[in-house]
């Protein structure tokens, strides 16, 4: 009976389009701050179901529903945060904005005693 | 290490910080795992060298800093079990990482313990307990009379069933015994004292900090039993806009709204904080003819400003206005003129408050630890109102200076302030047949000096001298000290004098709404007391993350003078003397806060006050104040704070009734009130650009039956609406949103 049931269910899950879809982003990340960052902005961001950023690889693997958003507005709200997402290129308002240990290495200032951009 | 703790004090000392309106400095605090990788270090200490400006990182490493020097300063970042790290923060730099390495300097690093919504400061000599940004939004409604409702020390209760007046306690004593202050200028005083703390909307503050006994001599000689400080947005790092709309079933709206601009980056930058607020139902849930909440109508507006110049001098100023219209007493079904044409009781209030205020600090760039601070403000307050048969029309004109001078002698570990004050005010009041004008003049001087040899110890010294026109000359010692017993135990002790002189009207809108009759048996002299305390701090850590904080503090209030409101004497009554015999209070407060998993906080408290006053010729329980109370809070929040539940409960133990009012043994009441229960609890879910908060406030539904004694009788003797010791309003739900544009 629960083999039947169990059957029933999975090809009635198998008969529809898949409602969760996961994607793998690559973006600019350089630290830990990033990675909150990044992974805020998803939480926040419509239809996304759980996103994690992997600060080793660089890649974001982001959950969403395909029913309330797309692979490109994700991209975009990434864009949005100051972060390249793939090939769509960060904002760069944004990205001015980001606080220096996010900013790409050629951007940063390595000494401690810091200097006004 | 011993260099940055050292003027603790100075932020205390010169608590306006000197005003440097610089942006804040953001950063991340990590540590290196074994495998080489970078990880978020939470809760680690960051604060300025030399000074007590510090804050805790957040459970993500980051924190956000107020800049204290205009000019290059070190910073300093420590955590148990890793090897501090002192950098120099140029001052244009804004943002920053500081990776902390693991080392074995345990007896030298000093731990503050926090919460999500509140912590308490444990660099600071004087017990701190501070209300966070997340902490004010548990609870969202309304202003800052609201904001104690989750916390043990401070408690709040309405000051009579009529004009819906707010007033807080410290030590078991009223509010007026502790300083107000917004930004650390002093906020009300005078007139002022029974709304002030409406007159500061929730969302426009962005902290508030509580602390318990008496504060530095460089306040002033006020502030006895404690000193409340709201620091508000600031217009160089606030939203560009924000906008917050709050109404609730007992009608009840709000709008709050904030703009900022910068003028020129980090030079000039600017703000302005506009609240509305409305009470439009006739809300009468007793049954007894009274409105429970006067109708209302509140505009509040402030523009602040915020100008730097590089290295040299800072500079904060601005200006509010505010309008408050209260109609309230026997107004349940008819508009306010055709209940007075009636014969009805008929509360009217209409208060005009402006003030202008400027803080300028000046940096001598050539010597450490030196500067000077200048703060001064004006004020105009203007009330007119009609309670019942009797007018009261009240108007004071206040100015306020101080000076303070700060420098060092020799080192960091001796540090000194000294500088002139002058209060001023200028009252004319008038109740009934009788005006009290007057005026004060206060020129004062004070000098206080810290010694800082060590993070373990620092020691405060003060004394000020004042000469008051009325009262004479008025001298204020004050001590405090605070020592780190073992690594995780503070300790810390405060002895000092406070004064204030009384305007006992303006104080007590109690005796304004009752058929008694106001007896002023002689004049009065400046209010006068000791105050003792002492208190242990123990942080035990639950694990890696998790602390458990308990702490324990007696306090002791001995008053050499008090203006005595004697209810005791009898029910058509109320008599008004200098103490004739003893007054003090003792509060014992244990408090044990932890945060149990991620995201989810518990604190739980309790309160004991013993508080005591001569009336009626004998010793007697301070009427209408409680000697239990217990706070239990729970708060659990999901990641990102994306869902937000937080509940907080209080037990409110019995009170002291006054003697000989027939008229409360009629309704039930022996010489006690009963005790009760209240409890808040709040839902908010954040999305990206606005949050979203539906609550309920005293979901037990607990009320004071009987606030207003005699209600059929108004203008007969026994007619009371003074005697309050419960909550005046019912179970009340609510809900609104929040919009910002970063």
């Amino acid at each position: 009976m629960l083999v039947l049931l169990a059957a029933l269910i999975s090809g009635y899950v198998a008969a529809q389009e898949p409602k969760n879809k996961q994607i793998e982003i690559r973006v600019s990340s350089q630290c830990s701050m990033c990675k909150e960052t990044i992974e805020r902005t998803l939480a926040f961001e419509k239809g996304v179901v759980k996103a994690n950023l992997d600060l080793e690889t660089d890649v974001v693997t982001v959950v969403y529903k395909t029913a309330r958003t797309t692979p490109e507005k994700i991209r975009e709200a990434i864009s949005k945060a100051g972060y390249d997402a793939d090939d769509v290129a960060a904002d760069p308002k944004a990205y001015n904005d980001l606080p220096d240990c996010c900013k790409k290495p050629e951007d940063q200032q390595h000494d401690h005693s810091g200097h006004k951009h | 290490m011993k260099t940055f703790i050292s003027a603790v004090l100075v932020a205390l000392l010169i608590p306006v910080s000197l005003a440097f309106g610089q942006k804040p400095l953001n950063g991340k605090v990590t540590s290196t795992e074994p495998d080489g990788k970078s990880v978020p270090l939470p809760y680690a200490n960051v604060y300025w060298s030399g000074t007590q400006e510090g804050t805790v990182a957040d459970e993500n490493g980051r924190f956000s800093l107020e800049r204290k020097f205009a000019g290059p300063a070190k910073l300093v970042v420590s955590f148990v079990g890793y090897l501090n790290d002192t950098l120099l923060v140029e001052p244009g730099r804004h943002s920053l990482q500081i990776n902390l390495k693991k080392g074995a300097e345990l007896d030298e690093v000093e731990i503050r313990e926090r919460m999500a919504g509140s912590f308490i400061s444990s660099i600071k000599p004087i017990k701190t307990e501070v209300i966070t940004t997340a902490g004010l939004q548990k609870l969202a409604c309304c202003n800052l009379s609201e904001s104690f409702e989750n916390n043990a020390t401070v408690d709040v209760g309405f000051s009579d069933a009529v004009t819906g007046a707010r007033q807080i306690q410290m030590l078991g004593l009223a509010g007026i015994y502790s300083q107000l202050m917004v930004e650390n200028i002093p906020f009300t005083r005078g007139l002022g004292s029974a709304f002030g703390l409406t007159y500061i909307p929730g969302t426009w503050m962005e902290s508030i900090q509580i602390s318990k006994g008496t504060s530095s001599v460089v306040n002033g000689y006020e502030s006895t039993t404690g000193q409340i400080n709201a620091e508000l947005r600031k217009p160089w790092d606030s939203e560009k806009f924000f906008l917050n709309v709050y109404a609730n079933n007992e009608g009840r709206a709000e709008v709050n709204a904030h703009a900022t601009h910068v003028l020129k980056e980090d030079v000039l930058s600017t703000m302005v904080l506009a609240h509305a607020s409305t009470q439009m139902s006739r809300i009468d849930m007793n049954d007894d003819g009274f409105l429970d909440q006067p109708l209302s109508r509140h505009v509040n507006v402030s523009n602040r400003w915020s100008y730097e110049k590089h290295g040299v001098t800072e500079s904060k100023f601005g200006f509010n206005f505010l309008y408050d219209e209260r109609d309230g007493g026997q107004l349940t079904k008819l508009s306010s003129d055709d209940a007075v044409q009636n014969g009805n009781y008929v509360m009217k209030l209409v208060t005009r408050r402006a003030q202008l205020y400027d803080k300028t600090g000046f940096i001598f760039r050539n010597l450490p630890n030196t500067s000077l601070g200048l703060i001064f403000s004006g004020l105009y307050h203007e009330q007119e109102s009609v309670f019942g048969r009797n007018e009261y029309n009240a108007r004071q004109l206040g100015f306020y200076g101080n000076a303070i001078f700060q420098s060092q002698i020799g080192n960091e570990a001796h540090i000194y302030n000294a500088g002139v004050s002058l209060m001023y005010d200028d009252y004319d009041e008038a109740f009934a047949d009788s005006t009290f004008d007057r005026f004060e003049s206060v020129p004062g001087i004070f000098a206080q000096y810290t010694y800082n040899p060590d993070e373990k110890l620092s020691i405060i010294a003060g004394l000020r001298v004042d000469h008051h026109n009325r009262y004479g000359t008025l001298v204020t010692p004050r001590f405090h000290f605070k020592v780190n017993l073992f690594e995780k135990t503070v300790l810390r002790g405060s002895a000092g004098k406070g004064y204030r002189s009384a305007s006992v009207l303006a104080e007590n809108t109690g005796m304004l709404v009752s058929a008694r009759q106001l007896v002023f048996r002689e004049d009065f002299r400046m209010e006068e007391a000791w105050n003792y305390g002492l208190n242990l701090t123990q942080t035990i850590a639950l694990s890696e993350k998790r602390d458990l904080v308990l702490s324990a503090d007696f306090y002791r209030t001995d008053f050499i003078n008090q203006v005595i409101i004697d209810l005791d004497q009898s029910y058509d009554r109320i008599v008004l003397y200098n103490l004739d015999g003893t007054s003090y209070s003792n509060s014992f407060q244990v408090n044990a806060e932890a945060a149990l998993f991620e995201g989810f906080d518990v604190t739980a408290a309790y309160r004991l006050n013993d508080v005591r006053v001569t009336t009626a010729g004998e010793l007697r329980e301070r009427p209408l104040v409680s000697r239990h109370k217990g706070l239990f809070t729970m708060s659990y929040a999901t990641r990102f704070e994306k869902w937000k539940f937080d509940f907080t409960g209080q037990y409110h133990g019995r009170t002291r009734l006054p003697l000989d009012v027939p008229h409360l043994e009629h309704a039930g009441y022996g010489e006690y009130s009963p005790d009760y229960i209240t409890i808040h609890t709040q839902i908010t879910r954040k999305f990206k650009k606005w949050d979203a908060y539906l609550g309920v406030e005293n979901l037990t539904n607990f009320m004071q039956h009987h606030p207003v004694l005699q209600a059929d009788n108004p203008f007969e003797s026994g007619f009371d609406a003074g005697m309050i010791w419960g909550p005046i309003l019912g179970r009340m739900f609510y809900a609104g949103i929040r919009y910002s544009i970063q």
